[in-house]
Order: C-alpha cells, then structure tokens, then sequence
C-alpha cells in the first residue's frame, strides 16, 4: 500500500509521461509539414469544418457550446494539411472557452482580396495579451500555465507552417478574458485553378 | 553564515517549482523563496507593480531563471534585469532544460552570473538546487539592496 505522498509522485509520474508522449506526437507532425510533399486541389473549408468540428466530439461533449459555422467558399491546398490547420485553431477554441457556458465558437470567413480566402475562428474564451501576439505562432511558446491550459506550445506553430507552405498569411486578435479570433488566408480555387490552366 | 538571501524562482512547470522548493527546504532555504509563474509576473516582482506593488522595493539576492516561459522569455527578463539601474547587480542564475549551446551563449552575453544545466536524474537535481540555494542565499555575499534576513 502507497502512502499520499508517493500515491502523488506515481501521479506525477505518470502525466509527465503522457506530456512527452504528446510532446513527440506534437513534434513530428510540426517536422511532417516541413518535409511532406504538399498535395494541392480545391478543397471544400465548409465540409472540412464540420468533419473537424464532428472529430472533436469528444472534448465536446458535456459542454454548452453555441456553434456558429457560416458559409466558407472552396479554396486550393492540401487538404490534410488544411484539416490540421482547421482542427489546431477549432481544438484551441474549444479547449480556451473551457469555463465559458456558452462558450461561443464562430467560423466562417471575410472577403479580403479577389483571388483569396480568408477564414476565421472567433471565441469568447480566455483571450490573449495582443502585446504577446508576435508571439503565438512561435515553437513551444505559450501565453498560459500549463494548470490553467495544457498544451505543448507546438499547435499554432504547425498552423502557420502549413499556411505559409500555401503561400497564405495567419494572424490573429485578441484580449484577456474577451476571447481570440485567428485568421488565415489562403489561395481560392478558381483563381488557382485559372493560374495554372494558365500556365499550362 | 550571517543570514538567509531571498531567492526568486521564475519557472512554469509546476512540477519543476516543486522539486526545486523540496529541494531548498531541506537546508531551511525554502522560507525565503518566492515564485513566480512567467517572465512578465517575474518583472512585476522584481519592480514592485501589479499583485507586488506594496511589497518592500529590495532585490532577491538571487534570481533563479527558466528560459522557456510563458508571455516573456528568460532571456527578455535577463536583457530587462541588466539594463534597469535598480536591477542590474542581482545576481541571475539560468536554470533550463536547454542543452542548446547558442542558449547559453546568448545567456552569458546578456550578462548572466550562472548557467546550470537541470539535471534529469532526480537526486542530482535536488542536489544541484540543494547546491545553489545554499551559495546563492547563504555563501555569496550579495550587491547592496538584497534582502537579507538574520538566521
């Protein structure tokens, strides 16, 4: 029979393994996207939402959350890679609006530019310092403890890798306590498709 | 010895604050240790605003430092710490996982006293801690403006 104490250090030493467990998983899909070949055809950010939103049913369930999922056009990319993009910032939404009920997550996306998408993920969760926004996207860096929220710090990373791999942009806005909103553009379909039926 | 130094541990990982508190009270260390949880509650502490701004304006007599750290970095706390007049002599000892030698180096070109490596073996650990704590809070004399209790 384990005293408290050593009941307690087991514990500790158990989710330490289960972080570096996530940290390895984490690690090698950000070292994935700079190596994988990316496959690009016109992609349907709609259905990939709802199939990401669908996937995470299981941090989902028992909570209260207002889902607001407008209508996102068709866009050119890699759509595994998108699908890991879109699952980084729904997940982050989810897992920011913990103590929210509602919480309130909002996709949909803003005409910016004529040959480009631009999608958003808006929460009413924690929210973030904009003076540390320079910040999110940088590996391992994070702006909460990791008893308030866990994570490794590598998801927002990988993001903005697999955005820039498609020629796009990632941002995002935010304050403390008013929840956070990402952006990322990306090429459209038809433009792309135009450009290179062009170049043909 | 002529008295304790307080010591201020910048450091994330609960775990890891921890460790290093079990560590220093062994030796008694422990009462004078405060910690902070990110590089930007580290700078409200050491210059007294925000949760700290009616404790007493004196500098730890060491300054125990993570690099990897929410919101501000260790090496951004380091740059903040040498170049404020009021701050600039206490003494910094980065304590990190970080192997990286280009880590170290721009450590010790930001001006840092100490740049110790976390043992990943538990009693070494402890021991390292044990160590610092004890050269640190009890052994080195500290610059003018430290705390320094009588033991």
């Amino acid at each position: 029979m384990l005293d408290e104490k050593s009941g307690r250090y087991l514990q500790t030493i158990l989710e330490a393994a289960k972080r570096m467990g996530n940290l390895i998983d984490d690690l090698l899909a950000f070292s994935r996207i700079g190596r994988a070949e990316t496959r690009k055809a016109a992609v349907n950010l709609e259905q990939l939402v709802r199939e990401v939103v669908a996937e995470l049913g299981q941090e989902t369930s028992g909570r209260d959350i207002a889902w607001n999922i407008g209508t996102l056009p068709v866009c050119y990319g890699d759509r595994s890679m998108l699908k890991v993009v879109l699952m980084n910032l729904v997940s982050n939404a989810v897992k920011f609006t913990r103590m929210r009920a509602p919480a309130e997550i909002e996709i949909g996306s803003t005409d910016i530019k004529e040959n480009e998408v631009e999608v958003f993920v808006r929460d009413n969760g924690a929210g973030f310092d904009m003076q540390y926004a320079n910040k999110l996207f940088g590996v391992f860096q994070r702006l909460h403890r990791s008893e308030e929220f866990e994570g490794t710090g590598i998801g927002l990373a990988t993001a903005q890798r697999i955005v820039h791999r498609h020629g796009g942009k990632i941002r995002a806005e935010g304050a403390v306590g008013q929840g956070a909103t990402f952006y990322f553009s990306l090429p459209q379909a038809q433009y792309a498709a135009e450009r290179s039926a062009n170049t043909r | 010895m002529n008295g304790l130094g307080r010591i201020l541990i910048v450091e994330d990982d609960p775990r890891d604050v921890e460790l290093t508190l079990t560590a220093l009270e062994e030796y008694n260390l422990a009462n004078e240790v405060v910690v902070t949880r990110d590089g930007a509650e580290a700078l409200d502490y050491l210059y007294c605003r925000g949760e700290y701004s009616s404790r007493s304006d004196d500098n730890p007599a060491v300054t125990l430092l993570d690099l990897k750290l929410p919101k501000v970095d260790g090496f951004e706390v380091l740059q903040q710490i040498r170049s404020d007049e009021r701050l600039k002599m206490i003494p910094v000892v980065v304590l990190t996982s970080s192997h990286e030698e280009k880590d170290m180096i721009r450590s010790y070109q930001l001006g840092v006293n100490a740049y110790v490596v976390k043992p990943v073996d538990f009693h070494e650990f402890v021991n390292a801690v044990k160590e610092l704590g004890v050269f640190w809070a009890v052994i080195n004399q500290p610059p003018p403006g430290s705390i320094k209790k009588a033991s």
